[in-house]
């Protein structure tokens, strides 16, 4: 069963092509950063380098890979998960896009991938169906439900919304609270009795008198009900007539109003920010602050988890955009401005810089990253071009790497009688 | 040995391997209709217990363009699902081998069949190999270039000379 010892005639099945798009694609190769990224790291976050390092060391790339994703990951989140890959054809940017989406896949965000390239045009119509999916989760979210047509929703615009929809909701828990009241009707003569049992301080037992139409119900719901209770004559029948009811009993109100005044809250509004921004939640006052909210707001505010839940929602979804160049001018500002809106990240590859998305990284070819990823895919130095074949290579193809790949799967066709030892080395890595 | 090829944890072990092996005349070449039968090992795997092993028998493409893949059988045994996956005994699979794609060598494009085993550990790591074998008997199209060469690549100089890879 070893595999050191071939058989001759395993050499008359033929090998793969290392340089065939099965090896080379975006995400079969990692990502080769050059050593004067790993010093400008060291040097400009020299605290977290150690992190870095520390952390590389569990981790399945290699050290350097694995230090310099964490620091672009760093830094995009640092700056509002907003960034872009600059670079040229062929320089690696949908690699380490590529391999930025893995490992920010494992670190828990949620990504919408999308991307463009010569043979792929945008069609705005699957896009947004796909955005829409993507947000189909977010609770308690606007743009969901009005994502066609193309959903620029200005923040006046939502917090209007927001406001029709608080208002219309508290008139119909007004309208709500008004048929229960009604519902539950006490004449003036019970409400005398009561009260004079009250301001007497009675002890009620079995013998004491009975407020007529009043009667305390343990048992069945007490007051506005549409399954059970059908109006005053109906109260009485759902109860125990012999049952003793205790003396908080006459103090029941349906609706009882909360001593609001007690808890102080002042909420601020700023225009140009969420207004879910200027709410801070903490976990101690969570409950008394949101029964407070809930009623003076103008607009109505979910429950606790569900709030905070909606505020970190959007943290941890993405949007990744490669070829955000071959948009449209006004695609291109739809689509920021809707990330924007809606605090989805936004990662994008193009060629030349886009305006209002800060710069992630600089992907350009040289000598060094292609050596690494030519020693990758053979798998051997000895087989990997030297440095100044590796430069002609470059300025022949004008630094793109893509090229020069689809260049060496030829060269790996025309090679074919090649000596034995060559062809073990190859066999090693791409197995026939 | 450079921090660029330092691999932490590397993927595979020398020691931990599958090995598949295909019954039949030994040149692994099999045609249409034919019945693919093997079996396969798996050898030392000691770091972490197997929740899952899939055998497939499939064809992909290589080549310049993008990879295509169908996959002609497959078996999945689950520890979770009660499957007994022993590292002892052989597992057995048998499947009639389809009418197409015949297996094909081209410069631009080729067409092979494999044998895949997986088996992933309950660490999260998974181990594979393939072994490839043809289904039909195409001839090798690069030789047949070789023989007869386009009159018309003559005036085309390469863009890379062969022997730098050397």
């Amino acid at each position: 069963m070893d595999k050191s010892v071939i058989h001759e005639s395993f050499y008359s099945f033929p090998e793969s092509n290392p340089f065939s798009t099965r090896f080379t694609a975006p995400g079969k190769t990692p990502f080769f950063f050059e050593r004067s990224f790993l010093q400008h790291i060291s040097v400009s976050k020299p605290d977290h380098y150690s992190e870095y390092v520390h952390q590389a060391l569990g981790a399945g790339e290699t050290l350097i890979e694995s230090v310099c994703l964490q620091y672009l990951i760093d830094k995009l989140e640092s700056n509002g998960r907003r960034g872009q890959i600059l670079g040229a054809n062929g320089s690696g940017k949908t690699t380490l896009m590529t391999v930025l989406k893995k490992k920010m896949l494992a670190r828990g965000y949620e990504i919408l991938s999308w991307n463009l390239n010569a043979q792929r045009r945008f069609q705005p119509e699957i896009f947004w169906l796909e955005m829409q999916r993507f947000l189909q989760t977010a609770p308690n979210f606007l743009p969901t439900r009005c994502l066609l047509p193309p959903p620029v929703v200005s923040m006046d615009d939502y917090r209007a919304i927001r406001h029709d929809v608080g208002a219309n909701q508290t008139r119909q828990e007004q309208t709500n609270q008004n048929e229960q009241l009604e519902s539950f009707q006490v004449s003036d003569d019970l409400l005398q009795r009561v009260n004079h049992v009250e301001s007497s301080e009675a002890k009620y037992d079995n013998n004491a008198e009975t407020p007529v139409g009043f009667r305390f119900n343990s048992e069945g719901s007490f007051g506005f009900s549409k399954t059970k209770n059908n109006g005053d004559a109906d109260l009485n029948k759902q109860g125990d007539e012999n049952q003793e009811a205790p003396k908080s009993a006459f103090k029941f109100a349906p609706f009882p109003a909360q001593d609001l005044d007690k808890i102080d809250v002042t909420l601020t509004q700023d225009d140009q920010d969420e207004v879910y921004d200027d709410v801070e939640i903490e976990e101690e006052q969570d409950e008394e602050l949101f029964d407070h909210l809930k009623v003076n707001l103008d607009f109505p505010i979910p429950d606790v988890d569900a709030l905070r839940k909606n505020r970190h929602f959007f943290d941890r979804k993405m949007v990744f955009f490669d070829g955000f160049d071959h948009l449209s001018y006004a695609n291109r500002i739809v689509v920021r401005t809707f990330c924007r809106m809606n605090h989805l990240g936004l990662l994008i590859t193009t060629h030349s810089p886009a305006i209002g998305v800060p710069v992630l990284y600089r992907t350009n070819a040289c000598v060094e990253t292609l050596g690494q990823l030519m020693n990758f895919l053979l798998d051997d130095s000895d087989m990997t071009p030297d440095d100044a074949q590796l430069e002609i290579l470059l300025k022949n193809f004008k630094f793109d790497v893509r090229e020069i790949l689809f260049a060496m799967y030829d060269a790996f066709e025309n090679y074919r009688v090649a000596p034995r030892e060559l062809r073990e080395k190859i066999m090693r890595r791409y197995p026939r | 040995m450079s921090p660029a090829t330092l691999r932490v944890f590397p993927a595979q072990t020398e020691t931990e391997q599958i090995f598949i092996r295909l019954d039949g005349r030994g040149n692994r070449l099999y045609y249409p209709g034919e019945t693919l039968a093997g079996s396969y090992y798996l050898s030392q795997i000691t770091r972490s217990t197997i929740e899952t092993a899939e055998i497939s028998i499939l064809w992909r493409t290589e080549g310049k363009g993008n990879e295509d893949v169908g996959v002609h059988a497959f078996w999945r045994l689950s520890s979770q699902d009660g499957d007994w996956i022993g590292l002892l005994q052989p597992g057995r699979f048998s499947s009639v081998l389809p009418k197409s794609p015949l297996s094909y060598e081209g410069a631009l494009i080729k067409i092979r069949w494999c044998v895949r085993a997986r088996v992933f550990l309950a660490n999260g790591e998974q181990l594979v190999d393939e072994t490839y074998f043809r289904l039909g008997n195409l001839p090798d199209m690069r030789i047949l270039n070789l023989t007869a060469p386009n009159p018309a690549d003559k005036d085309r100089e390469p863009r890379l000379e062969p022997q730098s890879l050397r």
